[in-house]
């Protein structure tokens, strides 16, 4: 399962520290598992002024807010401390910087959550137990005694309900009384034999446990003690539940029946396609069609557009390339501009909306788990739903966070999938709209059908191709839940300005080029070079090239050049099929150079633009023949 | 036998887990290597493990990977009200003897 070799994260050098904090401020870290309430703690305690920051290097972030004395962070869910990947290595770092730790746990899953909470104890850290949604154990028949739970730990232990703010004033006073708990003396005894060369009881823990990064910041051999450590701390917390939990009679829920229904095809596929079948209502229609309309059309182009250009007017004069550049039809400020805020601002927010409720409500993993089959077949787990989903929205955001992917070997498969395959939403709504035009359902169909051939053949190809093996699901399902509202913006907010602050420069530098190959003529040149191969092989008009030529800047503006060409409806299925395989757009090219390298994005490129036309190609030839 | 070839329904005690980094991961769960859970194998699907009140996806190739036994003395959940849907009836079945496997 592992595969990420030390430099892969290269972030977690020595001395990275995640927040600078004044003297005298204590660093109060919420550690606990994924989805047990961390961030409504994090909300209660901390009020509205908080500070987001993504981790360098990985799509998870961190908040950080101001309570009293104390500095509040709020980690990302973990099962235990180490590396295996971006959230551990984050959890990680930020829990070996902190002064005290609030291990919130869920009552409900406590044999779960207990083997961190006892991986914090071993590490030596001061802490406090919140012991979370005491008010849905007490609804599934489970009753658990913190202050037996606090003896047998050796911290203070309080019961919460987050979502009442019940138990929430008892932690913040609770901090004061923060104490390091029992540990195993003989772990205790190892633990100080490396502490004069590491210096820190938690480093030493995390190399005791074979951690490679934390050793070798240190300089030293991770040592291959985990599995013996997790036993011994597995059969410690086995042995502390019976005497912390009494367990009453009790009868399977409906919600937990409903998230049976949701895992197994019969049931869970209907409920999949309208999930989906109502996501594109959402973002294919009213996003990118009424909203962009409006933002985009609107807004960028009526009234923002002109005044970038008659400021650049007034700076730089007009007719010379400097002003093509800047401001001219592929200016970097106004292209930039209009394609950021105008059109990928709001398909974004839909977007990460969709994801958060998804993600919230406990229906993703589930997702993962229903279509991991399905993912095997051509080299990934059901993970990759994640990303896969989010091309649609826009490939650059999607190649971002192919990095929750399982090894390198999967995050190339997933991205050059979304490169060849998966047409982003800003095109997908000229395509539709094109469909329409070219003879309704059935050219939908059609389409349909042959993008999802090319995808799985592509998808076969490159699993048996790329060397390696990928990685499986191991996933656990979080009980399913109506998402709060809040949660949910909050967020998609960070998520949102995370991505544009991160790939607003490679759009910039994306216009940039494309202006220089139009100012320079190249643009020109490549249109000429393209027409005979259109003609010829593909039957289309010769303008048609211009269309193609255009999807490298963009690739709905692409698709949106074929319209202007009064093509047959046969036509218009072969033009599409080709725009689609057709190269990614510019800012996702870079993205895919800085995430996977300049070669495997010199593949994916010349590669689509390869398929694109042998795929399109075949078909005009198909169609003629018919 | 190996996870995936386990009998829907049927408890049984993880023996192996032949991958560093799940096995680990599944201590942090609660099912790793000496535990007895409940396993189903989804039609077209990965196996759901379950273990108290957890629910884990283990994808095919992973569970290919994991050795089990039967572990038919277990009793898997105490206190609860019983199994459903098709897990149970494999179990009714089991229990009336009328598809008993033969002891390992
Ligand atoms: N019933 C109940 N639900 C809770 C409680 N605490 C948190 N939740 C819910 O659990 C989910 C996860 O909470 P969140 O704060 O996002 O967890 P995080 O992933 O640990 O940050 C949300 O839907 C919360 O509403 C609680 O004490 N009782
Ligand atoms: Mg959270």
């Amino acid at each position: 399962m592992s595969g990420q070799s030390p430099a892969a994260t290269g972030h977690c050098c020595q001395g990275t520290t995640v927040v600078e904090v004044p003297e005298g401020t204590r660093k109060v870290v919420l550690v606990g598992n994924p989805n047990v309430g961390k961030s409504l703690f994090f909300n209660a305690f901390t009020g509205l002024y908080v500070d987001v920051s993504n981790y360098p290097g990985t799509t998870v972030s961190i908040s950080s807010g101001r309570m009293d004395d104390y500095l509040i962070l709020d980690s990302p869910g973990v099962y235990g401390v180490s590396s295996f990947n971006d959230e551990e290595t984050v959890a990680r770092d930020v829990i070996l910087e902190a002064d005290i730790v609030v291990n919130v746990v869920d009552a409900v899953h406590l044999e779960r959550d207990l083997f961190l909470t006892q991986q914090l104890i071993d590490m030596g850290l001061p802490m406090v137990v919140a012991l979370n949604m005491v008010d849905e154990a007490g609804k599934r028949g489970l009753r658990v005694d913190p202050a037996a739970l606090s003896r047998e730990l050796g911290v203070p232990v309080i019961p919460t309900v987050a979502t009442q703010r019940e138990g929430l004033e008892e932690v913040k006073q609770a901090l004061s009384e923060a104490r390091i708990g029992v540990s195993d003396p003989i772990l205790q005894d190892r633990l100080l034999g490396l502490l004069d060369r590491v210096g820190s009881k938690p480093e030493a823990l995390m190399i005791l446990e074979g951690d490679p990064y934390v050793a070798e910041r240190h300089g030293v051999e991770p040592q291959g003690m985990r599995d013996e450590l997790y036993m011994a701390r597995r059969q410690r917390v086995n042995a502390i539940l019976p005497r912390v939990i009494d367990r009453r009679e009790h009868t399977l829920d409906l919600r937990t029946r409903l998230g049976h229904a949701l895992i197994r095809p019969l049931t869970g596929l209907p409920v999949l396609v309208v999930t989906l079948f109502l996501m594109y209502e959402l973002i294919g229609v009213l996003v990118a069609q009424i909203i962009v309309g409006f933002t985009e059309g609107t807004v960028m182009q009526g009234y923002v557009e002109p005044l970038l250009r008659s400021a650049a007017q007034a700076v730089l004069g007009d007719s010379n390339a400097l002003y093509e550049l800047v401001a001219g039809e592929f200016g970097v400020l106004t292209l930039t501009v209009t394609y950021v805020i105008g059109l990928l601002l709001p398909l974004v927010i839909g977007f990460y909306l969709m994801l958060s409720v998804l993600e919230d409500s406990g229906y993703l993993p589930r997702i993962a788990a229903l279509t991991d089959r399905m993912m095997t077949s051509i080299g990934l787990n059901g993970r990759a739903v994640i990303p896969m989903i989010l091309g649609f929205g826009c490939i650059t955001m999607a190649t971002i966070t192919t990095r929750i992917l399982g090894n390198e070997r999967e995050r190339k498969i997933a991205t050059a999938l979304m490169a060849f395959a998966i047409p982003c939403s800003a095109q997908l709504g000229v395509i539709v709209a094109l469909l329409a035009v070219a003879g309704g359902p059935r050219m939908a169909l059609a389409y349909g059908l042959i993008m999802f051939m090319v995808f799985g053949l592509l998808g076969v190809a490159l699993s048996r191709y790329l060397p390696g093996t990928s990685t499986s699901l191991l996933i656990d399902l979080p009980p399913l839940r109506v998402p709060r509202p809040i949660n949910v913006l909050t967020k998609t907010w960070y998520k949102t300005t995370g991505f544009i602050r991160e790939v607003t420069v490679y759009f910039a530098a994306g216009a940039l080029l494309i202006g220089t190959l139009q100012v320079t003529g190249a643009l020109v040149a490549a249109q000429d070079l393209a027409a005979p191969l259109v003609e010829g092989w593909l039957r289309l008009p010769r303008e048609a090239a211009t269309a193609f030529i255009m999807g490298f800047v963009r690739r709905d503006f692409g698709a949106a050049g074929l319209y202007d060409l009064g093509l047959s409806g046969p036509a218009i299925l072969v033009s599409l099929v080709t725009i689609t395989l057709f190269v990614p757009c510019v800012a996702s090219v870079l993205v895919i150079m800085k995430e996977r390298g300049r070669s495997f994005m010199i593949f994916t490129w010349v590669g689509s633009v390869v398929l694109a036309f042998t795929v399109g190609g075949l078909l005009a030839q198909f169609i003629g023949l018919l | 036998m190996t996870l995936l070839e386990a009998k829907s329904g049927r408890p049984v005690r993880i023996l192996e887990i032949g991958d560093a980094q799940a096995r680990a991961q599944c201590i942090r769960l609660g099912i790793g290597e000496g535990t007895v859970v409940d396993a189903e194998r989804l039609r077209v699907g990965p196996v759901l493990v379950r273990h108290h009140d957890s629910e884990v996806c283990l994808g095919r190739e992973l569970a290919g990977r994991i050795l089990v036994e039967e572990a038919p003395e277990a009793n898997l959940r105490p206190g609860r009200g019983g199994m459903h849907g098709r897990a149970q009836r494999d179990r009714r079945r089991w229990r009336f003897g009328s598809k008993r496997g033969g002891p390992r």
